[in-house]
């Protein structure tokens, strides 16, 4: 996140905070259908036509951030509590339309503005190549019915009279996933979407939202054993004053019983893949892509299939200390807090991943929970990471830790290496990928700009998430993660086979 | 004259860091006397992101809110 937090946003976060505030309290079959009217004041918000449809809308988003299809014909949120309370898993697709939030935008791509000034030359006219455009009332003017959306009467016209207009959820959506329906209604393609989570922070509507797990993991808390695990960008998302053991006391003060770093599970898949790299490249294949990142992994299933065989086998560093968690307490649940949606998607597929939250679902629990961080003591318990575990989440990351473990180990090997940010270069790499452009190389892929610390669901803006990622990885005992003596011990401990997919 | 952000974890949530960088922002461009103050709580979380501005309570929606109630301030001092 790098811009400023919306109206939208603000909404979201405020409904997560109350659906929180009332699941702590034991209160939510109760006094769940009356959110709606204490969200949305009898005045309204002056969002939407009327207090009636802003009322209908934060409905759906409620049911949204219980963890159920927004769009479900049953309007009783009570009804629903019960359904999703006892959801072991959450229910897909993550993302959604918020049907009756869509604002149904204009399709007509191309429109003549104000500019045109009927000129003697026509050059749209004669580039239109199917004859669409006329003259009316002095200006030129489009037939939409003809229009094949080619764009060639953009670039011809000198005043730049011509404007494209898109959709902005379809702008932002850099695997096309996103279209409208004949309804102009947006849909989204599950066979291509990435669940990166762009459309939704383009929506100026804020018609586009994700499924929350608040509810479930609150149940989990309050009825068995649970550890928090937090992605290696949890460092100063709280704002630069709150310390990281203050957010890790604040997750005790909600009652898990134990807060871990993903950092451990970093450097476990730093350790294992710098192996498969420098075992694979050159003789084996040409290059290596990390499969750290759920929405680049969906990238190359999805729209890449044939690139596949050259994604690093190894799991997420979610999964590697969910795991190593599940065998040494087998009677406990892992929960991952951090910045990603798609996560949510990934942790489904692990059964030793109990519930995935978002940085910006967990500070809405502090709040439903009362909670300031700012008043909290530290949590004293440290794991023992290294630096390259601690900055994994950040652009850049991912090559550092492996580049610096293959430089402890075989120094011999010459080793390319690029990173892609972004699902715009991400897309690029791969195309350039798919041409043989990468020889020997090593190929960072993270489906946000600045990583994990620019992720969808995140705090602060990422420039200062990154500057406090690099302090916190400088405050580390090593600074590679093979020479984490203690997580080289669970590798063998576990057996390194776990900590590949199949 | 003084101005005090609260950035406990509720205002956090709603942008009280965008607060802070518009005072900043605006502050560096006047050279206005303006001491922006982050604080623990102003104890009024329901209406997040809430700041003090000299003296007086207020829930801005948005950092250009915020600067409005600021300027209003300022003239009102004069």
């Amino acid at each position: 996140m790098s811009q400023e937090v919306s109206g939208i946003t603000k909404l979201r976060r405020k409904v997560f905070s109350k659906v929180a505030e009332l699941a702590l309290e034991g209160t939510i079959r109760e006094k769940i259908n009356n959110l709606p009217k204490e969200i949305i004041p009898e005045e309204g918000l002056g969002y939407r036509c009327c207090v009636h449809k802003e009322r209908a809308i934060v409905n759906d988003r409620i049911k949204s951030a219980l963890g159920l299809q927004p769009n479900n014909q049953e309007d009783n949120l009570e009804e629903l509590v019960g359904e999703a309370w006892n959801l072991d898993e959450i229910e897909k697709p993550v993302v959604d339309v918020l049907d009756i939030a869509c604002d149904r935008c204009p399709l007509d791509k191309y429109r003549v503005s104000d500019a045109c000034r009927n000129c003697v030359d026509h050059n749209c006219i004669n580039a239109c190549p199917q004859d669409a455009i006329v003259t009316v009332q002095n200006k030129a003017y489009i037939d939409q019915e003809k229009c094949i959306e080619c764009g060639l009467c953009k670039q011809a016209c000198p005043y730049n009279a011509i404007l494209e207009l898109s959709r902005p959820c379809e702008t932002a959506c850099e695997v096309e996933a996103i279209k409208a329906d004949n309804d102009r209604q947006a849909e989204i393609d599950q066979d291509k979407c990435v669940a990166c989570g762009s459309c939704i922070e383009s929506c100026p509507f804020g018609a586009i939202t994700y499924k929350s797990q608040i509810i479930q993991v609150i149940k989990r808390i309050k009825e068995e054993k649970t550890i928090a695990v937090l992605a290696p960008s949890f460092v100063g998302q709280f704002g630069p004053q709150v310390t990281s053991g203050q957010i890790k006391k604040g997750l005790i003060e909600l009652g898990f019983d134990e807060v871990r770093e993903v950092a451990v599970g970093a450097d476990i898949v730093a350790s294992e893949e710098t192996k498969e790299l420098v075992s694979k490249i050159p003789e084996e294949q040409d290059y290596l892509t990390t499969s750290c990142c759920p929405s680049f992994l969906s990238l190359i299933k999805n729209h890449f299939p044939q690139l596949e065989e050259n994604s690093s086998s190894l799991v997420s560093p979610m999964v590697a200390i969910a795991k190593v968690l599940k065998e040494q307490q087998p009677d406990s649940n892992v929960v991952f807090i951090g910045p990603c949606i798609a996560k949510k998607d990934e942790g489904a597929a692990y059964e030793e991943v109990a519930g995935v939250l978002t940085f910006e679902e967990l500070g809405s629990i502090f709040v439903g929970a009362g909670i300031n961080l700012l008043d909290l003591e530290e949590y004293n318990r440290q794991d023992s990471v290294s630096d390259a575990g601690r900055t994994f989440g950040r652009s850049g990351g991912l090559v550092k830790a492996v580049m610096g473990s293959a430089a402890k180990l075989d120094s011999e090997q010459e080793i390319n290496k690029t990173q892609a940010e972004g699902l715009k270069e991400c897309v690029q790499t791969l195309n350039l990928a798919q041409a043989g452009q990468y020889k020997g190389c090593f190929i960072e892929g993270m489906g946000c700009e600045g990583g994990c610390a620019g992720g969808p669901a995140t705090l602060m803006n990422v420039e200062k998430t990154t500057q406090a990622i690099n302090q916190f990885g400088a405050e580390a005992e090593v600074n590679e993660a093979v020479e984490n003596k203690e997580v080289q011990k669970l590798i063998k401990e576990i057996g390194h086979e776990q900590f590949h997919r199949l | 004259m003084k101005v005090k952000v609260c950035i406990g974890t509720p205002c956090h949530l709603m942008g009280a860091q965008n607060l802070v960088s518009a005072l900043e922002k605006y502050k560096s461009k006047h050279e206005v006397e303006l001491k922006i103050e982050a604080v623990n709580c102003l104890d009024n979380c329901n209406q997040a992101p809430a700041v003090e501005v000299a003296g007086e309570v207020y829930a801005p929606a948005t950092p250009q809110e915020l600067i409005e109630i600021v300027k209003s301030k300022q003239s009102s001092k004069k």
